[in-house]
């Protein structure tokens, strides 16, 4: 797999601050990448620095195997961005703004036509963006980034301002680019939800510091299942499930066991009732991914 | 590219309405100016030339060059409002072409400026019965004004790139203005971009300059404009940029 | 009064102050140059009514200028930061903010007016003129100018709110300095449209031409002016108001 984007040490200081610190990033061919983190955490810093807005106080950035400083034209012309809130001129229709942006990257016009009909703007391209709707702003952002159809994408919170249809809609296309257009999406935002859906890959940025990096199977695979077990007394039930060599903890008047076959359970319950204690539950319980990141980012700030 | 990168500035420029504060002033200078000449007929006797320093004092002395610096303001008040520099600094252009193109611009409304200024002048001549035949040193007056403007162009645009606000630059050219009069006053407007406009316009004296002082003029105006480039490149490449 | 406070509480940050001072210091710088010239050629001729008549002047240029600079600062923060919803939304009439931005202008006026008469008096001390220090004038001369900015400030802050291009608010401000600066060329019934050309207009001072010497002439502060001008002034204020608490937002 080639190597679309990865950073060595990213790092950024303001006045003595780490930003953005020792940011290893890795974003491979075909991934839609996740950019995860809670307002603040330094993600746009990060995605800015990609981009070359912010210079990094340490550390470096490759991008298609070249490095950064070296090869900034060729790594623009293969990027498309939407950083922070879309960029517009207000006093320009949506389609003088299309056409700006057409001049910097040198595409025919079929581009600029192309790409409104994705984000489906055509019917209001006409007009002033200054009276357009946050969420027309943000679909105009995104035409602005599709429309030279650029190997690699980089969108910041590309659904903020969006009403749930268009959520759905923007998360669609953005699942449909890798194989209609072979292009790998790096997405940023701070709701878990909307990376579960769409990302192949998730990294998971804190205070600046990546926490956590993998595909997302990985994050779903740290969502461990246990049982919970409550009878009519949960201490000489624990006492003699221990001489059985099972482990439960004892918590909030249940006995919490680790994920087990149906066989093991089984087996508990008649060791339990044939001691002449009643069973009440027997539940399945799952943590969900929204705990395990509320686990892995509260973990962090409250060292 | 640095075609490309003008040409995009081109399109930015439409619905702004900036030609109305281009045509305004330099039409307010040419009135006054001719009034004055009309009403001073018997002191003003050398035609073309006094009505030249009627019309050209209010506008080459203070107008033009604070209308450079509107320019400029303008030019980048739309790229600080609504994240703008993120846009223009993620094209693939060179940094370098995204300052020059600016200064192309700032260029072309200023020699716009110049031609509407001339023409404005050759019809006020006419209108006030001027029957001498029409100096050409003009000429050369409006291509050094349009020179010592690209001076003034650059400094004006490195100022506001750097400082968000639109009134700022714009109240520092007036002060800068000013202070280039007595600048001028004490022989040293060479060495001031604002006053190399008075002189290459020759508004103040219209002695015709000698080969050194053209030598001196150009070679200063160059100056300017290389330094202020060099400097506003290195800073946009430099910088972070805060949306 | 609370929110013309808070309009000076807006604008920290924007280094106002500085720009007021700086744009002052050359007034003066100037003005003062022009003062000691004279002073060096004829050291008798010169009172404290040469000096109130080229600050009089003066300001026909410059504060028209600086008053735009000023509007166009504490307007335009408003459009930029997209903040008129936000105030609609605190249920804050924009009748009060206008207000408050006026109030807080011809506050900022005000004190460039006081920090020129403390110039004058600091100058004309130093230069030890044998006169005492004429206060009446000097108040007179202020109230002139004060009369004076209230009108460009209404017309100014309208100009700068309904358009929220900057650039024709500032170009309306140079242009009224160049009218202040050459009013003196135009004849009276023109002139007297203007109202820049009332810096130097409404000066306790006139200069006059008598057999070719000039002569300064006491004629204090014209009151049928002052009133016509602050009728004027509220009729800016109010035709404004009126058109922007009606504009869509």
């Amino acid at each position: 797999m080639t190597e679309m984007i990865s950073t060595y040490k990213l790092s950024k200081q303001y006045d003595g601050v780490y930003r953005v610190k020792d940011l290893n990033l890795k974003v491979y061919e075909g991934d839609i990448y996740g950019f995860l983190g809670p307002n603040g955490a330094g993600k746009s810093t990060a995605l800015k620095m990609l981009l070359g807005l912010v210079k990094p106080t340490d550390g470096g950035v490759n991008m298609f195997g070249k490095e950064f400083g070296a090869n900034r034209l060729f790594i623009l012309k293969n990027t498309g961005s939407l950083i922070e809130s879309p960029s517009y001129y207000g006093h320009l229709s949506g389609l003088e703004n299309m056409r700006v942006m057409q001049r910097l990257l040198n595409v025919p016009n079929r581009n600029v036509d192309e790409a409104l009909r994705i984000v489906r703007l055509e019917s209001h391209k006409g007009k002033k963006v200054s009276q357009y709707s946050l969420g027309m702003k943000q679909r105009l952002g995104i035409a602005m980034a599709l429309m030279g159809f650029p190997k690699l994408l980089i969108l910041d919170e590309p659904t903020n301002g969006l009403d749930p249809a268009g959520i759905q809609e923007i998360r669609e296309l953005i699942q449909s680019l890798p194989q209609r257009f072979g292009m790998t999406v790096l997405i940023s935002s701070h709701l878990l939800s909307e990376i579960d859906q769409i990302a192949t890959k998730v990294g998971i940025i804190n205070n600046g510091e990546l926490i956590f990096q993998n595909s997302m199977d990985a994050l779903r695979a740290q969502s461990k299942r246990t049982v919970a077990l409550r009878t009519q007394n949960i201490s000489e039930a624990k006492s003699i499930l221990q001489k059985y060599r099972f482990t439960p903890v004892h918590q909030d008047d249940y006995l919490i066991f680790e994920d087990m076959p149906d066989e093991q359970i089984a087996t508990i319950n008649q060791l339990l009732v044939t001691s002449g204690i009643g069973v009440t539950r027997i539940e399945e319980r799952r943590k969900k991914l929204e705990d395990i990141f509320l686990e892995l980012t509260g973990k962090v700030s409250s060292l | 590219m640095l075609i490309r990168t003008f040409s995009s500035e081109c399109i930015k420029l439409r619905h702004s309405y900036i030609w109305i504060v281009l045509s305004v002033l330099p039409i307010f200078s040419v009135l006054i100016g001719c009034a004055n000449y009309v009403f001073n007929r018997g002191i003003l006797q050398n035609e073309w030339y006094s009505l030249w320093t009627q019309v050209g004092l209010f506008y080459g002395e203070f107008f033009f060059p604070v209308l450079i610096g509107i320019c400029c303001a303008f030019l980048c008040r739309f790229e600080h409002i609504n994240q703008n520099w993120n846009s223009i600094l993620t094209a693939p252009v060179p940094i370098r072409d995204v300052f020059l193109a600016k200064l192309m611009m700032v260029g072309l409304l200023s020699a716009v400026t110049q031609a509407f200024f001339l023409s404005l002048y050759f019809i006020a001549g006419k209108w006030v019965g001027l029957i001498s035949p029409f100096p050409s040193e003009t000429l050369g007056w409006i291509f050094r004004g349009w020179v010592a403007s690209l001076a003034i162009g650059g400094v004006q645009l490195w100022l506001s790139m750097r400082i968000r606000s639109f009134a700022v630059p714009v109240g520092v050219s007036i002060c800068a203005t000013l202070i280039g009069l007595g600048l001028y006053v004490n022989h040293l407007g060479m060495f001031y971009p604002y006053s190399l406009l008075t002189i290459g316009m020759g508004v103040l004296s219209q002695d015709s300059l000698a080969m050194m002082e053209h030598v001196l003029f150009y070679g200063m105006s160059g100056l300017f404009i290389i330094l202020f480039c060099i400097s506003g490149i290195r800073r946009l490449k430099k910088t972070d940029i805060v949306a | 009064m609370g929110y013309a406070a808070l309009e000076f509480y807006k604008i920290r940050h924007k280094k106002i102050f500085l720009m007021i001072v700086f744009l002052l210091c050359i007034e003066l710088f100037w003005a003062f140059m022009s003062g000691s010239i004279s002073l060096s050629r004829d050291p008798d001729a010169v009172s404290w009514e040469v000096i109130i008549t080229i600050i009089a002047q003066m300001n026909g240029l410059f504060l028209p200028i600086l008053t735009a600079v000023i509007v166009s600062r504490i307007c335009d923060m408003e459009h930029k930061g997209n903040t008129w919803k936000m105030l609609m939304a605190a249920s804050v009439k924009r009748e009060q903010i206008y207000a408050a931005k006026y109030i807080c202008a011809c506050s900022l006026i005000l004190f460039v007016i006081v920090l020129q008469l403390v110039a004058i008096v600091v100058f004309c001390q130093s230069k030890s003129l044998t006169s005492p220090i004429p206060w009446e004038l000097l108040v007179q001369t202020a109230m002139g100018t004060l009369v004076t900015s209230m009108a460009v400030i209404a017309l100014q802050q309208w100009i700068s709110l309904a358009v929220p291009n900057q650039a024709f608010a500032l170009c309306l401000g140079m242009l009224g300095g160049f009218i202040g600066i050459t009013a003196s060329l135009f004849p009276g019934m023109v002139r007297h449209f203007f109202i820049w050309s009332y810096y130097n207009e409404l000066s306790p001072i006139v200069m006059k031409y008598i057999n070719s010497s000039v002569v300064y002439v006491t004629q204090g502060l014209s009151f049928p002016f002052v009133g016509g001008l602050l009728l004027f002034s509220v009729l800016l204020y109010a035709v404004g108001n009126f058109y922007i608490c009606r504009k869509e937002v």
